[in-house]
């Protein structure tokens, strides 16, 4: 399901800070930016949590996403548009 | 690196829905039991209506609040799936009746025999049931620097251990054995490994992760929350090795330690990240959190004062069970319910249209009022223990009771709320 990104394609990164926001305001944010996704661009969300929900949700409306635990209350999760 | 995940969906709403829906009228049936036989329940804990109080609270409420959460947390907060999920709705089935047969059989001691068996064999049914999956989950998950999934590997190990010892009792009550160890070494046991190891491991593990996720604080700390483990799990087991080889006070004292020191380390952890969170709001949840921590290293230190056993004894069921575990159970009710029915009924619909918050399917005014009557409750009863005043007693009971029955419509109208959108 999840593809590797080449570093060599052009994306446009839109990056989201939530780690301030209570739940389950992350998830509504990321999930709205998400719809506004085109071919090119993907999310870098700032998240304190790995959040699971999120996945299977981000799964199921057909996105591609990865996640790197920066440190234990930095995810760092980024999505985009399965080609 | 990136590294990608795969992971299953969380449970129908159903399952957790049916457990949390229970619970709260097995509380009040606690606070009747507690109404109708205060004189019995000061007494000793040996009565009968002594034991079928506390069953109705650790298996009615307790255990069947964290088993409707473990189905939850599993694939929220670790990131894995039970199998067999369809299970849990047997599972919650076997221990409604198991339990009504516990408690039916303290009270109707003519039929005990028939009515402990069939607990015996009802509860043990509905815990493999639980136990397998959940176990099988645990343990396909990688634990590397999550101390939450080492509390909660431990935990169902230790309610593996209560359900063991709880089997002797009913056995022996049903007339099948006799105790192979004494009654009071089989009990200390029963109640380390349920009380601390099942109840007390959880909420700590659990606590380790919501906490910073529901209020914006700081990390706990994996660090801290290893040691906490360690210590913990130290007395847990150690703690029932010293008893069961009838070890003097002072190896008692030792086992016990390492145990209490860890939780003066989370109590006073949480009240720390709690006082630097970014949330500034604070809700009933928080209060329950708030109020409960205070309870868990006091409840430890009850048995070894100098007052009688019997006030020992009510009043460490009163800080543990109630002041404690009751107390911050009830407060992550209050967080988890909304969010799963949030979770089932509107995530499917953001950035489609407006999806109302946590908040606003379970309004924490209701949350807030239930709280207070809990304080009540706490204040009442320990009023009347200390006091020695049975009506007092009987008036925390029928509190408590109505705290439960609240607790019950607020779960309630939170479906109601949910089913409007």
């Amino acid at each position: 399901m999840v593809q590797n990104l080449s570093k060599n394609e052009s994306f446009n990164t839109v990056t989201l800070d939530v780690r301030e926001l209570e739940p389950c305001e992350p998830m509504v944010r990321i999930l709205e930016a998400a719809e506004q996704l085109g071919d090119n661009d993907r999310i870098l969300a700032l998240h304190r949590k790995e959040p699971f929900p999120l996945f299977s949700i981000l799964k199921e409306r057909g996105y591609n996403f990865s996640t790197d635990k920066k440190s234990e209350d930095l995810f760092e999760i980024l999505i985009w548009r399965t080609s | 690196m990136y590294r990608g995940l795969s992971l299953d969906q969380a449970p129908p709403e159903d399952i957790p829905l049916r457990f949390f829906l229970t619970a709260p009228i097995f509380g009040v049936l606690s606070g009747l039991i507690l109404t109708f036989y205060a004189h019995e329940l000061v007494g000793s804990r040996w009565n009968l209506e002594t034991i079928a109080f506390t069953h109705s609270l650790t298996l009615g409420w307790l255990t069947m609040v964290m088993i409707g959460a473990f189905y939850q947390m599993i694939p929220v907060l670790v990131g894995g799936s039970v199998p067999f999920v369809f299970l849990s709705r047997y599972v919650h089935a076997f221990l409604t009746m198991g339990t009504l047969c516990l408690l039916f059989a303290f009270f109707f001691s003519q039929y005990i025999s028939i009515l402990m068996i069939l607990a015996g064999v009802l509860i043990t049914v509905a815990l493999v049931l639980f136990l397998v999956p959940i176990t099988i989950s645990l343990f396909q998950v990688k634990a590397n620097g999550r101390p939450t999934v080492f509390a909660m590997r431990f935990s169902v190990i230790a309610l593996t251990g209560t359900l063991l010892f709880g089997l002797l009792f009913a056995g022996d009550l049903a007339g099948l054995w006799n105790y192979p160890i004494s009654k009071t070494i089989a009990t200390g046991i029963h109640m380390v490994f349920g009380l601390i190891g099942w109840v007390g491991m959880l909420i700590v593990g659990v606590g380790f992760y919501v906490l910073t996720m529901f209020y914006l604080t700081p990390v706990f700390g994996n660090k801290l929350a290893a040691y906490i483990l360690v210590l913990m799990g130290v007395s847990i087991v150690g703690f029932p090795i010293t008893v069961l080889f009838e070890g003097d006070l002072f190896l008692l004292l030792i086992s016990g330690f390492p145990g209490f020191i860890g939780t003066i380390l989370f109590s006073s952890r949480v009240y720390r990240i709690l006082a630097k969170r970014k949330r500034k709001a604070i809700d009933a949840t928080m209060k329950f959190w708030w109020f409960g921590l205070a309870f868990f290293p006091i409840a430890l230190l009850i048995p070894w004062l100098p007052i009688s056993t019997e006030k020992i004894d009510t009043l460490f069921g009163q800080f543990f069970l109630i002041g404690f575990a009751v107390s911050i159970t009830s407060g992550m009710l209050y967080k988890i319910v909304p969010f799963i029915l949030w979770f089932h009924r509107f995530s499917h619909k953001i950035g489609k249209e407006n999806v109302p918050l946590l908040r606003d399917i379970l309004p924490n005014k209701r949350s807030n009022q239930q709280f207070i009557c809990f304080i009540v409750v706490n204040i009442s009863m320990f009023l009347g223990i200390v006091l020695e005043t049975i009506w007092i007693v009987q008036l925390s009971g029928i509190l408590l009771s109505i705290s439960f029955m609240l607790v019950f419509l607020n779960i309630f109208s939170s479906l109601r709320i949910a089913q409007k959108g």
